[in-house]
């Protein structure tokens, strides 16, 4: 297998793993110094010692930013996975796609003091990271527009994996263009501490994350469980996920905007309708995890037989049985032509294993 | 399952067995590599501290003395080069030479070690007294305790070294040892040049 042969969820988690390998040491030694600052006696972030506290910032954010680019990349690789097989269509721009992976785990490192705006930041810095984190909507716009180009004109299917896909990419690109607002300096030192920044972070990890991980739950729940899982109340599940997320988590822009402060336990009484409405939102995604694992659990006990590749998918995991047995194969089969070959007629492996059929699809 | 097909797939796996070979060496760059990390963020809190500060150096301190460190740089560093003609003999299966060079580097790391002891007890201000001294004892501890660890490493391999067959698959202990002990090295020199010569 060649690395232009691996799958973008391969691509994306190796570039989110480099991300942990070099962010990661600099918080540990931020991490190090407080604890001897606590321990020990030393004073290397009290001011009254002499010490700086913004080098903790810079330490732990150093990090922390980055932190965000692993969790939310290898659901870039899921989307990638996912919407070539509910298009049948190959992944548009594959190659374009790993690379712009890779240009986001380079520019993570970059980024950091976009959060500290607010923390007495030299203005040539704020300068700085301001472009550096404008720079990344570059790559994220290329994957967006990669996804689109990829599900245009398809023959889509609109299994519930499909729905989380599609929904979790439309609250990721609202989150991308609120990213770019808080990129800004002057913005995001007017809307600092407030709301707004809640809602963005929430739009992230909600909105993309975690309906990418409820997506890959179910495109591969019958290669796990080798059941299928029953599809109204998957839909069922993702209508309550995506107006409960959108209703809990929208009307935090406006507060923002408003001047809600975060981190308060109470708020004004002028901002108690929105934050009802969002009490609601919290509350609908609280109920549409009833349907989840209801069906999650039923499913596994008692659903229809799924068979080896029940989505006519192409890959790997597609070609044994499901579950899959231990060690996969019993001879480690040789990829030879690019993932998501749909619509061509090209044998993904050279020698098939099992005598399965060489692009997984049964003729039309 | 035909012949040519059989042959394909033996092919296949016989390819997979030679690509998984050896990847620790890999294994241990990566770990390296993060290790680095570490250091560049603390000295780069250095710089930080060290240019942004006021009162830099503790009330009554002048600096630190450079010619006892100098001493033990020049043993360090001298260390690296003995430790590579250790690998050689090996290289050669001369293992009483490897033997003999392998045992003079743990004695010129222990010599660093006793040299970094001796400085810490004959110092005058203690951990409490500011950030320089703060960042002082982090930097010089935290690569000490690095060259202790690569001192043990050095003794395991000696030890190992008297095993019957112990290189039967391939001397990866020892390579890995000693990239760790250039390593050490090198960040040491870094080291130095920032605390004792840029004052």
């Amino acid at each position: 297998m060649g690395w232009l042969n691996l799958p973008a969820f391969c691509w994306t988690v190796l570039a989110a793993q480099l991300i942990q390998l070099v962010g990661l040491p600099a918080l540990t030694v931020g991490a190090v110094m407080l604890l001897l600052d606590l321990t020990v006696g030393t004073s290397f972030f009290d001011p009254a010692l002499g010490g700086d506290p913004i080098l903790y910032q810079h330490f732990f954010w150093f990090y922390s930013h980055p932190a965000v680019y692993v969790i939310i990349l290898p659901i870039f690789g899921v989307f990638s996975e996912i919407l070539p097989v509910y298009s049948r269509k190959p992944l548009f721009g594959y190659p374009v796609v790993v690379v712009s992976s890779m240009i986001i785990t380079g520019l993570s490192l970059i980024v950091w003091v976009h959060h500290m705006f607010a923390s007495g930041t030299p203005n040539w810095m704020r300068m700085l990271f301001m472009v550096t984190t404008m720079t990344i909507s570059v790559p994220t716009g290329i994957k967006i527009f990669a996804w689109v180009a990829t599900v245009w004109g398809g023959k889509l299917r609109l299994t519930t994996a499909m729905l989380f896909a599609l929904g979790g990419i439309s609250m990721f690109l609202f989150a991308g263009i609120t990213g770019i607002m808080l990129a800004s300096a002057p913005f995001d030192i007017h809307v600092n501490n407030t709301y707004f920044v809640v809602g963005h972070f929430h739009y992230v990890i909600f909105g993309a994350v975690v309906m990418g991980f409820y997506a890959a739950i179910y495109h591969w729940f019958p290669k796990m469980t080798g059941r299928m899982y029953f599809e109204g109340l998957g839909k069922v599940h993702f209508i309550l996920t995506f107006i409960g997320a959108n209703l809990n988590f929208l009307p935090m822009h406006p507060l923002g905007l408003l001047g809600m402060p975060r981190r308060v336990a109470s708020y004004d009484p002028e901002f108690a309708f929105l934050n009802v409405l969002t009490s609601i939102g919290g509350f609908l995604l609280g109920v549409s995890t009833l349907p989840f694992i209801l069906n999650m659990l039923s499913s596994w006990a008692q659903g229809k037989e799924a068979g080896d590749n029940p989505w006519r998918a192409i890959g790997l995991e597609w070609l044994v049985s499901s579950p899959p047995p231990h060690e996969n194969f019993e001879t480690i089969p040789s990829v030879v032509s690019r993932p998501y070959g749909y619509g061509g007629d090209e044998p993904l492996v050279a020698a098939l294993p099992n005598g399965v059929s060489a692009d997984g699809e049964s003729p039309e | 399952m035909s012949a040519t097909e059989l042959n394909t797939t033996m092919d296949a796996a016989a390819g997979a067995a030679h690509e998984e070979e050896d990847h620790r060496l890999f294994g241990f760059v990566v770990f390296l590599l993060s290790e680095s990390v570490i250091f560049f963020s603390l000295f780069v809190g250095y710089i930080v501290y060290k240019t942004s500060l006021t009162d830099w150096l503790p009330a009554g301190v002048e600096g630190l003395e450079v010619r006892e460190p100098l001493i033990n740089t020049i043993v360090l560093v001298s260390s690296s080069f003995v430790i590579y003609f250790a690998e050689r003999f090996l290289h050669k299966d001369n293992l009483w030479g490897f033997r003999a060079f392998w045992l003079l580097t743990m004695g010129m790391g222990s010599f660093f070690l006793y040299g970094q002891a001796v400085e810490w007890r004959g110092l005058s201000f203690s951990v409490k007294s500011g950030v320089f001294v703060g960042t002082f004892y982090l930097l010089t501890g935290f690569h000490g305790l690095h060259v202790f660890t690569g001192v043990l490493l050095q003794g395991i391999m000696l030890g190992r070294s008297f095993l019957p067959n112990n290189y039967a698959d391939g001397e990866f202990g020892v390579v890995a040892t000693s990239l760790f002990w250039h390593f050490v090295d090198v960040i040491w020199i870094m080291l130095f040049a920032l605390i004792y010569l840029w004052q």
